[in-house]
């Protein structure tokens, strides 16, 4: 080893003679990000995987703070019924009005104005567009422009999550005329020559697959002292342990960590981590829609039994080392929709036997329980590389292994496991979802949900849930997801385990950083973070 | 040679043609599609929206069908466009195809500088000391798990010393070529350390043969020095067979960094496959697998060539 | 000599696995995760509060036969592919070698990539992807060799007395290409056992609970400057082990031309 060593060193020395006279890094604010992944294309709509990256550059009408609240950008307010901005109509539809910033000029000079919203709104409407949360869109009925300061919408109907729309606004001056397949693939868009937006940063450079930089906008609305720095460049570094080295090694100023990585940098000199709470819920789900998941979790008491041999507190605590806070609720109690008095299942292994037992879960001679000739034995559904939740379905298997319930894997690669999970043939799997900022549960729980593939279906839920989406008043809707929360966890639907956490190592010399835990992420005040020499 | 040459060539016509089937049909059959990128991120996506992207990238067809659109765009140089970004799969490949040439490069000098001198000497006394003590390092470097192996270097280089960057190609915004070949240190290393062992050997065992061919043996009755016979026979001769083992590693160029491109964050062709085999990006992966068959093939035929040029008895008609 | 020695010594060790090891492989233990190396855990626990010295084990044990299992099957699909090919001549040979040239054409680690996408990345579907990519090169040597075997004197001879193509290959042939054979195929268990830890790294190897060296490398490395020990086992076993394939594969590459040139 120590040769290899020796090895090392000499190869070292010989090639680091190569560096000579280096020219002097201008006196330039760089911010450094160490990113957790490499993005596909720039057009916040259609991208799969730009989460934060894009809102230096591109504004919307909206974004989210740290608090998990929506904080008005290119909006002067959000309208609401109590600011007379939202105006009901007898026949049920709604009107309602945005007034925008003034003075406000896209990057490449020309004025940002209420028409580049309602060419957005038409984008983002069309199929083609590919935009992921289209049909939230679609209760937008007209889209009109009095002024350029003002747009106003006719909904159809009250839509809770109108306030978290229009997350980027679109240039029309760039991309009107053409339809909305041209702008999917409309490459100086998609790929910053013209990236076009009202941001604080200007594109500048997109090294394929290495970097995007951008540089300060001299013209920004919020006025000449801002941004603060000059220069971001985001560097992909997929690899999380590469990433861990590489901000250690002091080169970045900001990146993501793992969890189970944060006491590793805890005494890391000019480095502060904070755990930014994301609206993310670890949780395990179980399905009836096969045979053999409806024989064993069809029944409410079977599911409570397995729910209460789960110490989910030893999962937060020892596993994730006390990284992560424990869920009760899908709702992260960062939200202000969260309910804190929802019943909780107690860690009680006799309890859950009995429960079993109860239920005609006999222990048989295998150790395994069954009933009519049915082994207590279900599989989860793993995705491979997800670490974090194979050692959560570890944790589960062994537990439940301990009253006689048998627990196997099967692991698949990401996109196999979503084909899966879309075509409902799995019987348990340990998932998170990224909710965003709003917090509506009706995709995940109600019978026709898009994205509740579980098979459980409520009648008695379902009006809660669809009203809870249809008001726009605050103490309405608290109510209904109030009760949602609280159905949820008695009917034993799904188990909340913890909510996800975002380690985000910053430097100290950092200011103004407000980490968020949401799907716009922590990029959302960049054009007032600054930069220490 | 020029109709040996013309043969081969016209060879690799159809056998490219099987490679392309198989690939395709590997690719097609794995589970999972394009559209699983779309919920990768972990946002909830209208079922509508996936329907039309599956139309608009065409995997709502029959695989046939794709297949035969796929070939006849290719026959006409056209690689597709990417799925997931929506760019020619020719540009992408183009783009990091350079990042991965000059690692492969500076990995090849790394290795040769190693691997040359350690065979040279080791097979003056084959059995000896350096003889044995070269070829247990150079098994390390093989034997040692590149990704382990390159988080090790990070480790100490890099956080422990503070003389290396960990990942990139250079500092961003402060670049200079110093700084650059800096970058290029430690997965140069990293990837040069596979090669050593095997050039080492082979050197090693082909300068033994030489040492007692006739033509040394005759060289060496004229009275000529030992360090001149073999210098002027010897290691000449000998390194033929070595450059041609060495071109065949170089059509590994599409497989061979994989693992150590994703360590050091380097932007090469390797991280591309690895992005477009998770986002099932069709196009862009039939064109990288079909792009690194082809090298295989040309770089076979090299070493095929190199080996005719070693030896006067193989006559290519 | 002495790498078979060290090579054997861990092979039976871990095949022994169940006898040896103090812990069940998944045995898991939230009270004492990743603890440093002490008396109760010699290696220290893992992530789970495992064993890892009982991991150790029965990933050595999966490790290894992947291994084995994966260079032996490699060796026998090629050897049968290169003899049939030389054997029968013809079309036989030229749809035989057409086809080993399509597959030594497909880069290797990206097939392999792609292909332990679709399987369950079990340890026997990892075995067969892997052995299913490693055999063109013992095609080749086994066809090259059979066609220098099939024109000597004493293969006509058996011919005239009548022994069948089968026998042929079996009794005469085969033997003649064993010593490169070993030698292929020693170095395809490290091979093996490589391209199963670069896999886990992809997340894509052998799939948890079931240990391997490569999956609990893997795992380990997120905390691999604050709790060493975690990477420092699994990485050093398969070093050694790689190590000591290749020093055998060496010796007995020596060993094979020496005898080879007497004959």
């Amino acid at each position: 080893m120590s040769r290899l060593v020796d090895g090392l060193v000499i190869a070292g020395l010989i090639a680091g003679c190569g560096g000579g006279s280096e020219p002097k890094p201008a006196d330039k604010k760089i911010l450094r990000v160490a990113y957790e992944r490499e993005i596909d294309l720039l057009n916040p709509f259609t991208s799969q995987n730009l989460v934060d990256i894009s809102f230096s550059m591109i504004e919307g009408l909206v974004t989210t703070d740290e608090h998990n609240r929506f904080v008005p950008v290119l909006a002067k307010t959000i309208p609401t019924k109590d600011n007379g901005l939202v105006v009901g109509h007898r026949d049920g539809t709604l009107e309602m009005t945005w007034p925008l910033q003034a003075q406000v000029l896209w990057h490449d000079g020309q004025p940002f104005t209420s028409k580049d919203v309602c060419f957005t709104w038409k984008f983002v409407t069309n199929p083609a567009s590919e935009t992921y949360n289209r049909e939230q869109y679609l209760g937008i009925k007209d889209c009109r422009a009095p002024n350029d300061t003002t747009v106003v919408f006719r909904w159809d109907g009250e839509y809770a999550y109108y306030d978290g729309l229009f997350e980027a606004i679109l240039p029309e001056h760039i991309l009107g005329g053409m339809t909305a397949e041209e702008i999917v693939k409309f490459e100086p868009y998609n790929r910053g020559s013209k990236t076009i937006g009202t941001g604080p940063f200007k594109f500048a450079e997109w090294k394929a697959g290495e970097y995007i930089r951008v540089v300060r906008n001299d013209g920004y609305w919020r006025g000449k002292e801002y941004p603060k720095i000059d220069e971001i460049v985001w560097a992909f570094i997929p690899d999380a342990n590469t990433r861990l080295n590489a901000l250690k090694s002091g080169q970045y100023h900001f990146g993501r960590i793992l969890p189970i990585q944060v006491k590793d940098v805890a005494a890391l000199p000019g480095y502060q981590s904070y755990l930014i709470p994301s609206n993310s819920v670890m949780h395990l789900d179980l399905s009836v829609k096969t045979p053999n998941g409806r024989a064993l979790f069809g029944d409410p008491l079977v599911r409570r039994a397995i729910f209460q041999i789960i110490d989910k507190k030893a999962i937060a605590d020892q596993l994730m080392e006390g990284t992560v806070p424990l869920a009760n609720s899908p709702i992260n109690t960062t939200s202000r929709f969260h309910n804190p008095a929802v019943p909780v299942h107690p860690v009680d292994p006799d309890g859950a036997k009995r429960l079993l037992d109860q239920a005609g879960w006999i222990v048989g001679a295998d150790g395994v329980r069954a009933k009519g000739g049915t082994r207590f034995s279900f599989t989860i559904l793993n995705r491979a590389g997800a670490t974090d939740r194979i050692a959560v379905a570890q944790v589960i298997q062994a537990e439940l292994k301990a009253i006689g319930v048998e627990v196997t894997f099967e692991t698949l690669e990401s996109a196999a496991w979503t084909e899966r999970w879309r075509s409902s043939r799995w019987e348990a799997v340990v998932s998170a979802w990224f909710l965003p900022a709003d917090p509506s549960l009706t995709g995940l729980y109600a019978c026709d949900g898009a994205n509740n593939m579980t098979g459980f279906c409520d009648p008695a839920l379902d009006p809660l849930l669809k009203r809870s989406d249809r008001t726009l008043s605050f103490a309405d809707r608290k109510r209904d997801l109030d009760s949602v929360q609280v159905y949820l966890a008695t009917s034993a639907r799904t188990l909340p385990l913890y909510y996800n956490v975002i380690p985000e190592l910053v430097s100290t010399k950092v200011g103004n950083y407000r980490g968020s835990g949401t799907n716009f992420g922590s990029f959302w005040n960049l054009y007032d973070w600054t930069l220490a020499p | 040679m020029p109709a040996y040459l013309r043969r081969r060539l016209l060879q690799l016509i159809p056998l490219l043609f099987g490679v392309s089937i198989v690939i395709f049909g590997v690719i097609q059959a794995a589970p999972g599609g394009p559209e699983g990128s779309l919920l990768a991120a972990g946002k909830f996506v209208d079922p509508a929206v996936i329907e039309s992207y599956r139309r608009r990238l065409g995997v709502d067809q029959p695989v046939y069908v794709q297949y035969a659109n796929w070939l006849s765009a290719t026959l006409r140089g056209d690689l597709g466009t990417s799925f997931s970004t929506s760019r020619p799969v020719g540009a992408l490949i183009a783009e990091r195809l350079p990042a991965t040439l000059e690692l492969m490069a500076v990995a090849f000098v790394f290795a040769a500088l190693v691997a040359l001198p350690l065979g040279l000497v080791s097979s003056r006394r084959p059995g000896g000391w350096f003889d044995t003590l070269g070829t247990g390092t150079s098994f390390l470097g093989l034997a040692m798990p590149v990704f382990w192996f390159g988080l090790i270097l990070q480790l100490i280089f890099s956080v422990k010393l503070g003389w290396l960057p960990v990942a990139g190609t250079g500092t961003i915004g402060a670049g200079s070529l110093g700084d650059h070949l800096k970058h290029l240190i430690l997965p140069g290393f990293v990837l040069a350390t596979r090669y050593i062992a095997g050039w080492s050997r082979y050197f090693r065992s082909t300068l033994l043969g030489l040492r007692g061919a006739p033509f040394v043996r005759t060289a060496r009755a004229k009275g000529i020095p030992e360090r001149e016979v073999e210098r002027r026979h010897t290691v000449r001769n000998g390194l033929i067979p070595v450059l041609s083992i060495m071109a065949l590693n170089l059509a590994d160029l599409f497989s061979g960094a994989v693992i150590t491109e994703t360590v050091f964050a380097w932007p090469g062709i390797g991280r591309l496959f690895v992005q477009a085999m998770f986002a099932r990006d069709y196009p862009l992966l039939m064109g990288i697998l079909l792009m690194g068959a082809a090298t295989v093939i040309l770089f076979n035929l090299v070493a095929d060539l190199l080996y005719g040029l070693l030896d006067p008895r193989i006559r290519y008609e | 000599m002495a790498a078979g020695l060290v090579f054997g010594v861990i092979a039976v060790g871990c095949l022994a696995a169940p006898r040896l090891a103090p812990y069940a492989a998944d045995a898991i233990d939230l009270a004492h995760l990743r603890e440093a190396p002490s008396a109760a855990n010699w290696m220290g626990t893992d992530d789970l509060g495992r064993d890892v010295w009982s991991r150790m084990l029965f990933g050595g044990r999966i490790s290894i036969l992947i291994g084995l299992v994966a260079a032996l099957l490699g060796t026998v699909i090629g050897a049968l592919v290169g003899a049939a090919a030389g054997f029968y001549g013809k079309g036989v040979d030229n749809t035989l070698m057409r086809l080993t040239d399509v597959a030594y054409a497909i880069p290797s680690l990206p097939l392999l990539i792609v292909l332990s996408a679709f399987f369950n990345a079990a340890a026997a579907s990892m075995v067969l992807i892997i052995a299913g990519l490693s055999w063109m090169a013992t095609a080749r040597v086994v066809r090259a060799e059979v066609l220098t075997v099939k024109e000597m004197p004493f293969l006509e001879a058996a011919r005239c007395l009548g022994a069948s193509n089968l026998r042929m290959i079996a009794r005469h042939v085969l033997p003649h290409a064993a010593g490169s054979l070993i030698v292929g195929a020693t170095l395809g268990v490290g091979n093996a056992i490589m391209v199963e830890s670069s896999l886990s790294f992809l997340g894509l190897g052998v799939q948890p609970p079931t240990p391997t060296w490569g999956n609990m490398l893997m795992d380990a490395q997120a905390t691999m400057a604050s709790k060493p020990w975690l990477t420092i086992f699994p990485g050093t076993a398969i070093l050694v082990v790689i190590l000591a394939v290749n020093f055998l594969g060496d010796g007995l590459r020596t060993l094979e031309t020496r005898t080879g040139s007497r004959s």
